[in-house]
């Protein structure tokens, strides 16, 4: 919040939407309104004209302002040094941002030669409806400045789309309040009549109802984009951040809702029954209410501001302010799923038939009342019944949780991290948990709670976060903590050591056939002979095939085909060889933690391939004299094959949080 | 096993949501030679893979040898095709520790900067 950049959003957003929510108003709400009732005096259009005008100016001041600390942020300049520099002019046309900016300024001037067209002295509907268009469209091109300019592709054009919509909808409804406000002003003065109050508060009823809905529908798309999920909406800045957005609309569609249900049937009555205000009409009660939803949507824009300029997700870890999550590791346990899915499938059946029963009951209600009573009765009891049947079961689902429960690793699983890893294992860990982390470690031997066997399957239940927190703070008096020892680095080094440790130790069991659980590879990039760069996550639905590549493998790899449409052969080189048309991984950390993977010291590793599915997965693995042999290239076209006809549930990578 | 698969499908949107997550601030996706990566040949460019398209105007990368001197050849470049990639040649670097420096703006105006290590040779 000490950015000013922040408050000059703010500023803009509010103006903006002000500006477009009372041209929408002038041209859809009192257009119409007034057009029924001639007389009436030009007071009011005056001043909505004013509101206009003044939040032009606003959002003129503002939008220049934007631009200039934009610039100097951008190139960590002082804000004046932008325009000798010549920034300022590099961010107008050169950037995406400024180009929309250019387009905006456009669209102000336009605007702005149409205000100038329009007199208080008469109803002007068309150019009403023009500036209206003008200064939505002014709204939506704000789409550009925020998080959704960066979403890429088509889901880009979606999240645009939607952003755009979300602006035009708030303007409708938020910027629309303040002109509402004085229409009811004008009215409890009697410059406007009762009947044109009540055709105006209708209007905007309905243009309220359909605003709701669309910013309740594109705020979905862009929550959805752009949060990452229930922990970083509980535990980052940006998710709290918007959950006291959503706490403010909430609270204003309360207040829409009172005003519409139960205030405007009020002002109907008052203006059928008389022609001057009279006591009862709700005419205050609904400006007071209009304004303090101005008021929320002001503190709603202030948040807007807030949130584009707060990074969203990835660079935050969420801290997790729950001491349980959901954790699906029961349905692999084969005791426990049965249990579990049963119960699941009685409570539900016993609420929806509970439920069934109790809207009989209610349509019945013209029949017989005792019969009534007791269907509802019932099914109140049915449905009650299937929840607390399931209750000790829901525990289950969920485990111990801890505040870096859903920190995600920052190592990106690279060669380097594992390798990393694995040094720092043998010095810290491997005293107590084993050299292999089997927990069979000499210390270990003598504590009377045997140290974690590291390679066993409930490794696969516990979140890289879980593991963090018992790295940094111990585990009671079981295992001391190493916060001091190792820093958050080292730490994440030590958790992809463990990971590959247990991935390594089941791929092993697989020699030489597709493995139908996909174990993620370590980070590689590879530079192949037409310049590209092939990684890891970045394979472009092919398989890659890895051959750590020393002086005895260099001329297989020679002859392997060049990269195929569905196939990419990276060599690893271990010395300088020539490999041909292969991509190449020069990369020693990653010979190191690939020999890991295969039980090798790097020195033995010459020769050893792998096979990584398109999303990253290792799948399959071959040494020289393993069976089938990969030299022959049938039996190598079998295994991609068979990787590439892995049924769809199999295709995703076995997951660090469900691994088995 | 359908509940199983429901939920399990509420996990993987969850999950989905939070891939998504990734779209605003550009930061390091890849890169090449790798961040920590020990390279056998000396690689004549450092190639730079962002999680967002980057304004050329205003992102540039620097590589550095142990003494803090600018060893590319200072032609730091945003990929034209795909402007998610950023881009510096090296002249024949000698064997020895080199740090990547890297300062970027995404198109969604927020900036971010960065740095990692490399060694060349053993």
């Amino acid at each position: 919040m000490d950015d000013p950049l922040t408050w000059i959003r703010a500023v803009h957003f509010a103006a903006t939407l002000a500006l477009a929510g009372a041209a929408i108003f002038g041209a859809a709400i009192a257009g119409p309104a007034l057009r029924q009732s001639p007389g009436e005096k030009a007071s009011f259009r005056f001043q909505l004209l004013r509101v206009v005008w003044i939040c032009f100016a606003l959002a003129v001041i503002s939008g220049a302002a934007w631009p200039v600390l934009l610039a100097a942020q951008m190139s960590e300049r002082a804000p004046m040094q932008v325009f000798s520099d010549g920034v300022l002019w590099t961010v107008l046309l050169h950037t995406t941002f400024g180009h929309d900016w250019l387009v905006r300024l456009v669209l102000a001037a336009v605007l702005a030669a149409v205000l100038c067209w329009m007199s208080p002295k008469r109803a002007g509907r068309s150019r009403w409806a023009v500036a209206a268009l003008l200064a939505a469209a002014f709204a939506a091109a704000l789409v550009h400045s925020g998080h959704a300019a960066a979403t890429s592709g088509w889901l880009g054009t979606f999240h645009r789309a939607a952003d755009g919509l979300h602006l035009i909808a708030a303007s409708a409804w938020l910027g629309g309040l303040l002109p509402l406000a004085l229409l009811f002003a004008a009215t409890r003065r009697g410059d406007i009549s009762l009947a044109v109050a009540r055709d105006a508060t209708l209007r905007f009823s309905t243009l309220g109802v359909i605003s709701v809905g669309a910013l309740l529908a594109t705020g979905i798309v862009n929550g959805w984009l752009l949060v990452g999920g229930m922990p970083a909406l509980a535990g980052t800045d940006y998710g709290r951040l918007l959950l006291i957005k959503l706490a403010l609309f909430v609270a204003m569609v309360v207040i829409a809702a009172f005003n519409r249900l139960r205030l405007t049937p009020r002002l109907v009555r008052a203006a059928g029954a008389a022609i001057a205000p009279v006591k009862g009409d709700g005419l205050r009660a609904l400006a007071r209410n209009s304004m303090i939803e101005a008021t929320l949507g002001l503190a709603i824009i202030v948040i807007v501001g807030a949130l584009g300029t707060t990074p969203p997700g990835s660079h935050v870890q969420p801290t997790w302010p729950f001491a349980i999550r959901y954790s699906d590791a029961a349905f692999s346990d084969s005791e426990l799923r049965d249990g579990l899915v049963f119960a699941l499938w009685t409570s539900g059946i016993g609420v929806l038939f509970g439920g069934l029963l109790m809207l009989i009951g209610t349509t019945l209600r013209r029949f017989n009342r005792w019969l009534v009573a007791s269907l509802i009765a019932a099914g109140g009891a049915v449905a009650v019944g299937g929840v607390i049947h399931v209750a000790p079961f829901l525990s289950l689902l969920a485990v111990e949780a801890y505040p870096t429960s859903f920190y995600a690793s920052p190592t990106g699983y690279s060669a380097s991290s594992i390798r990393h890893g694995a040094d720092l294992f043998a010095t810290h860990c491997a005293a107590c948990h084993g050299r292999r982390g089997r927990g069979d470690g000499l210390a270990g031997r003598f504590f009377r709670v045997k140290p974690s066997d590291l390679t066993a399957d409930h490794v696969y239940g516990h979140t890289d976060g879980d593991i963090f927190w018992w790295i940094t703070n111990g585990i009671g008096d079981v295992m001391p903590p190493l916060g001091v020892a190792l820093n958050e680095d080292a730490r994440w080094n030590v958790i992809d050591f463990v990971r590959a440790n247990a991935d390594a130790a089941r791929l092993a069991r697989a020699t030489g056939e597709v493995s139908s659980v996909g174990y993620r590879a370590p980070d590689f990039s590879a530079v192949c002979p037409d310049g590209s760069v092939l990684a890891r996550d970045d394979l472009r639905g092919r398989i890659a095939h890895l051959v750590i590549t020393g002086r005895a493998t260099a001329e297989r790899v020679r002859q392997l085909p060049a990269a195929s449409r569905d196939l990419v052969t990276v060599a690893i080189a271990l010395e300088d060889v020539a490999t041909g048309s292969a991509c190449r991984a020069d990369d020693s950390d990653l010979a190191e933690a690939l020999a890991m993977f295969a039980g090798k010291d790097v020195g033995h590793s010459d020769g050893t391939e792998f096979l990584v599915d398109a999303s990253g997965s290792l799948r399959a693995m071959w040494s020289p004299g393993d069976k089938p042999d990969w030299r022959n290239a049938d039996a190598l076209q079998r295994e991609t094959t068979a990787i590439r006809d892995l049924p769809p549930a199999m295709r995703t990578r076995g997951a660090h949080i469900h691994g088995r | 096993m359908v509940i199983h698969a429901a939920i399990r499908a509420l996990v993987i949107a969850t999950a989905l949501a939070g891939a998504a997550a990734a779209y605003a601030h550009a930061h390091l996706a890849r890169a090449n030679p790798a961040a920590g990566a020990i390279v056998t040949v000396a690689p004549s460019e450092v190639t730079l893979g962002f999680s967002e398209k980057l304004e050329p105007k205003f992102s540039t990368v620097v590589v550095r040898d142990a003494s803090g001197k600018q060893v590319d050849k200072g032609d730091s470049r945003v990929d034209e095709v795909d402007p998610s990639l950023l881009k510096v040649s090296l002249p024949t670097l000698a064997a020895g520790r080199y740090k990547v420096e890297w300062r970027v703006t995404s198109v969604d105006t927020h900036s971010s900067k960065g740095d990692y290590v490399f060694r060349v040779g053993k």
